[in-house]
């Protein structure tokens, strides 16, 4: 019988809201697992690391990043602003330790291929949270539109947004200074990321936000998967219903965001359309029979992490930090040929009377 | 416009952000206020110098505050919120050297259904029916006090209906229509005391300024006398709704229903009623008042609240000669262009608007 392999040690540099509502209960999960262990946690702000650092008695408490590096963890995670990212990720790979960087992986695609530049020259591994790669129904959907299931596609339409409530600690998230995360970067991210995983990069995009010399709280962007046409619209200003649709030849789906396990789906000709709750798959039967609801949303975003430090995982489900580079390279484009929504009620009524 | 920097607390709300927008576009230096960074989303859009100070911390108002000469006090919350930010508010100002305040209050001060001849001298009362009236007279009231002491000049504005983009009687009345939920109270015939969002704020740049007008309150709205109905129909006609399929109520049975439901609830009598009891009181209750409205199968249920009965049956139109005079406001929006507006902006929104974008 073999031995466990001993826990990992692991370091989270960044101890703001992601890492406080996300990432501090995953690795509460992983470590009761025996899987690994938080020997650090860094950030500049004490409060912040005070608050964070106690769900981890044993972990060390270090402001400066450096320290972090000289304790020598085998997987360092990074959540820290996104200013942040490519020095600290660089550094960290420099210094023989593996990295998952939450999303996005860095403010541009320059930034990003010299992140991912460093992980192949320090032969290190660089991951990225993706995390809706990890639900169910997302791998679903992406198998149902790759084995043709939809038929021919025809179109696809994403609304993504909700009034902005993120507990940011700075100003500086929502100013036109470097590393500020407009709504294209924020959820942005995430909605290109599982479109390109999807169905590719797209032939052609166009972009339009309501920045007025700050950062945009709308946006809307419209895409090309070959001869498919995509519109994405995200907000942080007003909630409409997180739908994405997907419609296709011989059936359609239907997905609420963050939706781990469940989505809609239509076939075309029936009349039928049935709502879908995916549950593992029954292995060692002779008939495929449904086991437990699939995960969870903290399942999914503990599931980042068990594949980095689980020997046991399958390490397909990891999420190389070139993954991030489609996406990050889809940004810049798209902020590069930028142009204003439309807003026909902005106009001040005193300008508009005269 | 003032000689220095218009601080706009409450710059995250919906009012709030149309005073930074329409200020900031037209070329004023506005400093924009919020409690915590997230409201800063919509300020955010412009390169504003923003500051944060949560409206009960009298330290952090008064250095939010440092370099104004005015300020727009645009502050939404609960009843505690409303009342109780007012004293460190305008301590904060006065301590900053603020020159005038310009108080958002709300029309709803005098009712939801003010009677025949009401005015800015109509006396107010704190026993309403609606919590929230209660509160902004308190707050009204607790901001004349201090001016009593302070050296910051107060100007109250009192709007109606605030409807424009971004507002709950625009896009939440869209989803109450998408829902299903929608519903007029006897036909939607009562006199809505509507205004335009852009119609407050060019009567709030009016108050920033105006000479001689200290202490003084203001009854604002639009031109236009209309009715709940006018208000419903642009908006149902965008999203290709019937206006006149809509439930309509009577009012004498929604007076009738909501205070026994209210007095039922608050009694004695029902909290001594154990837990599990009283959800099957409430259980039994839902499924009458469903059965009665007749609501299609999965649809959202028409909520009458008492508040909406009364605004629904309204019969008076509040004047804003006051304004005129003293302020020199006139309605710069019409009704039917401020309804165009909001109709875009559901577009803009996402909302299913005929002929839109989403559509």
């Amino acid at each position: 019988m073999n031995a466990r392999p001993a826990p990992v040690h692991v370091a989270l540099v960044g101890c703001g809201a992601v890492a406080q509502l996300y990432y501090r209960p995953a690795l509460e999960t992983l470590e009761r697992e025996g899987l690994l262990r938080l020997t650090a946690a860094h950030d500049p702000d004490p409060v912040a690391l005070d608050t964070f650092g106690d769900s981890f008695p044993s972990a060390r408490r270090l402001t400066r990043f450096p320290e972090v590096l000289a304790i020598s963890p085998q997987l360092v995670i990074i959540a820290s602003p996104p200013r942040y990212h490519p020095e600290q990720t660089i550094a960290a790979l420099a210094a023989g330790i593996d990295v998952h960087c939450e999303k996005p992986l860095a403010p541009n695609l320059a930034e990003g291929e010299r992140m991912v530049a460093a992980a192949v020259e320090a032969g290190r591994r660089l991951s990225i949270g993706m995390v809706r790669r990890h639900f169910a129904a997302t791998r679903a959907i992406g198998r149902l539109i790759s084995n043709g299931n939809l038929g021919p596609l025809g179109s696809i339409d994403c609304f993504e947004g909700t009034p902005f409530t993120w507990p940011v600690r700075s100003v500086d998230f929502l100013r036109p200074v470097a590393g500020a995360a407009g709504v294209l970067q924020d959820i942005g991210t995430h909605c290109l990321d599982l479109l390109t995983w999807w169905l590719g990069s797209p032939s052609a995009i166009s972009y339009e936000d309501d920045a007025m010399g700050g950062v945009e709280a709308n946006c809307r962007i419209e895409l090309m998967f070959g001869d498919v046409p995509a519109t994405v619209r995200l907000s942080r200003d007003w909630a409409r219903p997180n739908r994405y649709v997907i419609t296709g030849r011989d059936g359609w789906v239907a997905w609420t965001v963050n939706e781990t396990n469940h989505f809609d789906y239509g076939i075309s000709g029936t009349g039928y359309a049935g709502d879908l709750t995916l549950h593992e798959a029954s292995v060692g039967v002779r008939r495929p029979t449904l086991g437990a609801v699939a995960g969870e949303f903290d399942e999914a975003f503990a599931n980042q992490v068990r594949v980095l430090v689980d020997p046991a995982s399958d390490a397909r489900e990891r999420v190389p930090g070139a993954d991030a580079l489609t996406t990050l390279g889809l940004i810049d484009r798209c902020y590069a040929s930028r142009r204003q929504m439309p807003m026909p009620w902005m106009v001040p009524a005193w300008r508009a009377a005269t | 416009m003032t000689s220095g920097p218009i601080a706009v607390l409450g710059a995250g709300g919906f009012i709030g952000n149309r005073v930074v927008e329409m200020l900031h576009l037209d070329g004023a230096p506005v400093i924009p206020i919020v409690r915590q960074p997230s409201s800063l989303v919509l300020p955010g859009r412009f390169d504003l110098p923003a500051r944060i100070a949560n409206a009960f911390d009298e330290n952090a108002l008064t250095e939010a505050f440092a370099g104004c000469d005015t300020a727009v006090i645009a502050i939404a919350g609960d009843p505690r919120t409303l009342v109780g930010s007012v004293t460190p508010v305008y301590r904060a100002a006065d301590s900053a050297g603020v020159r005038r305040l310009v108080h958002l209050s709300t029309a709803s001060v005098h009712g939801q259904a003010p009677l025949a001849g009401t005015d800015e001298t109509t006396p107010l009362s704190d026993r309403q029916q609606i919590p929230y009236n209660n509160a902004k007279v308190r707050a009204e009231r607790q901001l004349l006090r201090c001016g009593e002491s302070g050296s910051v000049e107060t100007v109250l504005l009192r709007p109606g209906i605030v409807y424009g983009p971004r507002s709950n009687w625009t896009g939440g009345l869209a989803d109450e229509m998408l829902a299903g939920a929608a519903s007029l109270v006897e036909g939607g015939r009562g006199i809505c005391n509507g205004i335009y969002v852009d119609n407050v704020v060019h009567a709030i740049r009016l108050a920033l300024t105006a000479p001689g007008v200290d202490r003084q309150a203001y009854l604002i709205g639009d031109a236009e006398t209309i009715t709940w109905r006018d208000l419903y129909g642009p908006i149902a006609a965008g999203l290709g709704i019937d206006l006149d399929l809509l439930p309509t109520t009577s009012a004498s049975a929604v007076s009738r229903r909501v205070p026994m439901v209210d007095r039922v609830r608050g009694s004695a009598a029902f909290r001594l009623v154990p837990a599990p009891v009283r959800a099957g009181m409430k259980a039994a209750y839902r499924t009458h008042r469903d059965a009665r409205q007749k609501v299609p199968s999965g649809s959202a249920v028409p909520t009458v609240t008492l508040e909406k009965a009364l605004l629904h049956t309204c019969a008076y139109k509040l004047p804003w000669s006051k304004a005129r005079q003293d302020l020199g406001y006139q309605p710069l929006v019409s009704f039917a262009d401020g309804c165009r507006r909001s109709v875009a902006w559901l577009d803009f929104a996402g909302y299913p608007v005929h002929g839109g974008s989403a559509a």
